[in-house]
């Protein structure tokens, strides 16, 4: 859950006499090397909230597809057959089976995967896909 | 079809003499039917099926109905190079490497008539009629092959409309006013009947009986050979139909004379009497057939008013144009003019196959690897699809 | 997904959905059954069963096939389905004339000779079909082909794809199903452009196969 927030970044030369070094800034010349950054006056520079600062009480499924990567190895092997004899297929049949099979097979899993996760069914544990989750979150919301 | 109804209710005489030989007809086809409920058990065993050896028309009969028979490599050259066959037929030939026609009973009704005919009586005219695609040019060529095998002078015109709908070059008649001449199309007849008759000419010995003058220097003289009257024709397309005309004439009255006799086979002959042509003269009018020289000749050889010959011509719808298509009723396609140029006729129905006819073209087509695709039941898809028509069932089995 | 969950509670309540599918029927509906066989033996299993209205294009005869049919539609342009047809039948002549030819022509091999067009089609696509295809990726702002499986049905795709693409491709004087029976007949004994393409496609996957990680992430 990310929240914003947002300083107005107009540089005011403010005050000198903290002596607080920003570790993490960059330096950019020996002045301000020698006095550090100092943080900026809240009454100047007052604090907006653009987006609530809270939680929301749902997730999105985007980090939940994985990579795509399957069948690397079949893949190679399958390769290697062909290039051996000079991309005939008859002579790689067991290759092919097997490189097809393996896709399919992933495919298939891919497909009750999402299967799965559609139908929702909320079931204890810790490995909750993205639709179980929001269905915990729908019950217990976060504390306003 | 109110119209034709009427016009043919008021030609009472012809009426009844049509009734009279449908009737006749069903009466064959109804015989014809009969035996061959004999006929499977006796010749099963040789050869295949459907098949026959008896290559000879001639001896055809209804044992033979429904089974086809191999026409030899130099007749068909000799009959059919000059057109005759329709081109998918010719097509077919080509792949499967054989001239088969199937003995149908149009064609045995025909030749049993041809074979009783008394040839010292007029010409008898026999008009074949059915539906599109039904076997017309077929049975005709059937027929044709008794005619060459039998002696017949074959006067052929392998498609009639040809000369009205896409002729190849059109011209003014040097010797007749306001008529037009079809040079090419002329001399190519010429050259089709030459392929067909060069052999029995031979051996008849025709001569002409008087001389003809094409030109100042140009003449035929009285007593020359009918080849070579043919020849100048073919040499001189200019004169090729003139030539046609004087062959045709010559060729009547020499069967007359009883030298000969002749076998005219003209199919779409209603082209003839059609008055749509593609054909325009000097000043953009469209030419009625009736101008064109080359129609002249074989309305005159179609009278009856020679002996020693047979006609045999079919009328077809697609030999009209557009809106003229509605009955392949022979009255209604040669209209009043032709029906009366040829009545009386002998009309001869062609029909969709039978039962036996069709189971017997699909064997055929099974033995020629043409059919490949026969799950249980499905000459009866065929069958309903093509509801058992010639054509439509050639066009359906294409893709299988 | 909510018609699903709501039609197996219950038929009657399906109004109170609130997702909308996008097909016509709702999700309990079957799809008719076209082999006659298979309808016979399934009868009474379907009588109260509701059914969806039969497509026009699928019929159980000696005319249909289903990959013939899925060929049909990649050859229809504009929608004119009956130019389609009559396009694939005189290809399936062609061949048959070809092949009866060879049959006629004798030799050693005559019985290998397949004179059924629509085996010879169905042979051509699968050995058109490719096994792999590149994809373009996008990695720190360098775009690189990628070697990807393929489905299935993707490959049947690109199977009949490109053998149209390569009859297709053809001078203005030669006929379509000309080309096409050329093309087919080549393609089903393992020759021709259409072949050729799947190997290059083949030999490129292999020399990039070391993007082969990068795949969709």
């Amino acid at each position: 859950m990310l929240t914003h927030f947002a300083f107005d970044v107009t540089v005011k030369t403010a005050d000198c006499s903290t002596h607080n070094k920003n570790k993490i800034m960059r330096v950019p010349g020996a002045l301000y090397a020698a006095r550090g950054r100092a943080p900026q006056n809240e009454n100047d520079v007052p604090f907006q909230e653009i987006l609530p600062l809270r939680l929301k009480n749902s997730v999105s499924g985007k980090a939940d597809s994985g990579a795509d990567v399957a069948c690397l190895q079949e893949m190679g092997v399958l390769f290697a057959c062909l290039k051996d004899n000079e991309f005939v297929e008859q002579y790689c049949s067991k290759e092919i089976t097997k490189f097809q099979q393996c896709y399919k097979f992933y495919m298939d899993r891919k497909f009750e995967a999402k299967k799965t996760v559609n139908q929702g069914i909320v079931q204890p544990g810790n490995n909750l896909n993205y639709k179980q989750l929001n269905k915990y979150l729908k019950r217990y919301p976060n504390p306003k | 079809m109110k119209m034709f109804r009427k016009q043919l209710g008021s030609l009472s005489r012809i009426s009844t003499q049509l009734q009279r030989n449908v009737i006749a007809s069903g009466a064959a086809s109804r015989t014809a039917e009969m035996s061959t409920n004999v006929a499977p058990a006796l010749d099963a065993a040789a050869l295949d099926e459907f098949r026959t050896a008896v290559a000879n028309p001639g001896e055809h009969s209804t044992l033979q109905s429904a089974k086809f028979y191999t026409i030899p490599v130099e007749q068909k050259k000799q009959i059919f190079t000059g057109g005759g066959l329709p081109k998918q037929y010719e097509q077919q030939i080509k792949t499967f490497t054989e001239t088969c026609l199937m003995v149908r009973s149009p064609a045995l009704e025909l030749l049993q008539y041809i074979k009783n005919a008394d040839l010292s009586k007029p010409a008898v005219r026999y008009v074949l009629y059915g539906e599109n695609g039904v076997g017309k040019t077929l049975t005709m060529a059937h027929v044709l092959h008794y005619g060459a095998l039998n002696d017949f002078v074959l006067v052929h015109v392998p498609w009639a409309p040809n000369w009205m709908k896409r002729p190849k070059e059109a011209s003014n008649a040097s010797g007749q006013e306001g008529f037009i001449d079809l040079p090419f199309d002329a001399a190519a007849w010429l050259v089709h009947f030459k392929n067909q008759n060069a052999q029995l000419l031979q051996k008849l010995q025709l001569k002409t009986s008087k001389e003809y003058v094409w030109s100042k220097r140009e003449s035929t003289p009285a007593g020359a050979s009918l080849i070579e009257l043919v020849e100048h024709g073919i040499a001189r397309i200019k004169y090729a139909s003139e030539t046609t005309a004087a062959l045709i004439a010559e060729l009547k009255q020499l069967a007359t004379n009883n030298q000969c006799k002749i076998m005219v086979a003209i199919d779409g002959f209603n082209a003839f009497f059609h008055p749509i042509t593609r054909i325009f003269s000097d000043n953009k009018q469209r030419v009625s057939p009736d101008r064109i020289t080359l129609t002249q000749p074989f309305l005159d050889i179609t009278n009856y008013d020679w002996t020693n010959g047979v006609c045999i011509l079919s009328v077809d719808k697609i030999a009209m144009t557009e809106g003229y298509m509605d009955s392949y009723m022979p009255r209604y396609l040669l209209g009043k003019e032709g029906f009366e140029h040829l009545d009386p006729f002998v009309p001869i129905h062609v029909k969709n196959y039978t039962e036996k006819e069709f189971m017997s073209y699909i064997s055929y087509y099974l033995d020629r690897h043409w059919i490949s695709k026969t799950p249980p039941g499905f000459e009866k898809q065929l069958k309903f699809m093509s509801n058992m028509n010639p054509y439509t069932l050639m066009q359906l089995v294409r893709g299988l | 997904m909510a018609y699903a969950c709501c039609a197996s509670k219950n038929i009657l309540r399906i109004a109170q959905c609130t997702t909308r599918l996008m097909s016509v029927y709702p999700s309990h509906y079957v799809s008719p059954i076209v082999d006659k066989n298979i309808q016979n033996s399934k009868g009474l299993e379907l009588s109260h069963i509701p059914i969806k209205a039969a497509p026009n294009d699928v019929n159980d005869t000696i005319f249909y096939g289903e990959l013939k049919q899925k060929f049909l539609n990649y050859i229809t342009k504009k929608g004119n389905a009956e130019l389609a047809k009559e396009l694939l039948t005189k290809t399936f002549e062609a061949i048959k004339r070809t092949q009866i030819e060879r049959l006629n022509l004798g030799g050693a091999d005559q019985e290998k000779v397949i004179t059924d067009a629509e085996t010879l089609l169905i042979n051509a696509i699968e050995n058109s079909r490719p096994l792999l295809t590149l994809s373009a990726i996008k990695r720190g702002g360098v775009k690189y082909q990628v070697p990807v499986p393929l489905t299935q049905r993707k490959s049947y795709f690109l199977a009949m794809k490109w053998i149209l693409d390569a009859a297709r491709e053809k001078e203005r004087k030669v006929k379509l199903p000309d080309k096409l029976a050329w093309e087919i007949l080549d393609a089903a004994c393992g020759q021709g452009r259409v072949i050729k393409k799947k190997d290059d496609l083949h030999r490129q996957c292999e020399t990039n196969r070391a993007y082969a990680h990068y795949r969709w992430s």
